[in-house]
């Protein structure tokens, strides 16, 4: 593998943050990013972004029980026939 | 006991089996597990009113109970669901321009009996949310930056941070090969990053951490 350079970092970034690199890549990575404040700040970011899209996982769950099911029952009396 | 699952506890794909064998409870389940991450895979990636959402996650639900029996027990099933939500969101995509929304005090349409109800319900609700201003903020940001994806790379973005599937599910619900869902979900991360470091947010996170 190449020496390690600001293209390649943020290239592996996001498999570095999931942890699927291989040991040596993650190693190049991690001395990278220690050294890089840009990259490290590009990490730093892309982490703030996970956490909030995680966060944002959390919606309104009643919603489809309430109303989706009898439109789906009634679809599907519908499609059946009689 | 005895090894036995309890009906609550049965795969996807074998809750699916049962719904292809005339048992309705199958189709509940999987509605009641999955129907809230797809409404919200639906409203990010179409950008839709809440009211337009539930319509188009109906749509999906009426779809599953049209095709089930298309579908192959052998297949995981929140690929071949999320492949149907995907196509229609994209089908929806299609014919209405992304944030075009229709207004939230839209009338609901005739023949959707509670909707209304419903809608109260879903506003009530949203608003009774103990939710801090800051919180909102980031939702917005996060919404405005989402908005701003090309349209493959959000899906992509959405169905792996916010959905949680795998990049091979992923490649597999959008028929792209694994390399260009890798680099999509980069070019995301990138746009997304723009975005927020435009918005201020950044730097306001850091200025509260004491940087």
């Amino acid at each position: 593998m190449d020496k390690m350079n600001c293209e390649k970092c943020s290239e592996l970034l996001l498999e570095y943050m999931d942890g699927e690199l291989s040991s040596e890549e993650t190693a190049l990575v991690r001395s990278h990013i220690e050294a890089c404040p840009e990259c490290l700040r590009e990490y730093e970011d892309y982490a703030e972004i996970r956490r909030t899209a995680s966060e944002h996982a959390a919606g309104p769950r009643a919603i489809a029980r309430n109303r989706i099911r009898p439109r789906a029952r009634r679809e599907g009396e519908r499609l059946e026939g009689p | 006991m005895f090894g036995i699952k309890k009906k609550s506890e049965l795969s996807d794909e074998e809750e699916m089996k049962r719904f292809q064998n005339g048992d309705e409870s199958g189709f509940n389940v999987l509605l009641m597990r999955h129907g809230p991450a797809v409404l919200r895979f639906i409203r990010k990636m179409t950008g839709a009113d809440a009211a337009r959402a539930e319509d188009l996650l109906q749509e999906v639900f009426v779809k599953v109970i049209e095709r089930r029996g298309h579908y192959d027990p052998g297949q995981k099933f929140t690929t071949w669901l999320y492949s149907i939500a995907r196509n229609h969101c994209i089908d929806f995509l299609r014919t209405e321009s992304f944030r075009r929304h229709g207004s939230l005090d839209a009338p609901v349409s005739a023949g959707d009996e509670g909707g209304a109800v419903v809608i109260d319900m879903i506003r009530g609700g949203e608003r009774a949310q103990d939710e801090k201003v800051y919180d909102r903020e980031v939702r917005d940001v996060l919404d405005e930056g989402l908005g701003g994806l090309k349209e493959e790379f959000r899906e992509v973005f959405l169905l792996r941070e916010v959905e949680g599937l795998s990049l091979d599910e992923i490649a597999a619900v959008t028929g792209s090969p694994l390399g260009t869902v890798k680099s999509r979900l980069r070019y995301a991360y990138r746009d997304l990053r723009r975005a927020f470091t435009e918005s201020g947010y950044f730097e306001e996170r850091r200025k509260a951490r004491g940087e």
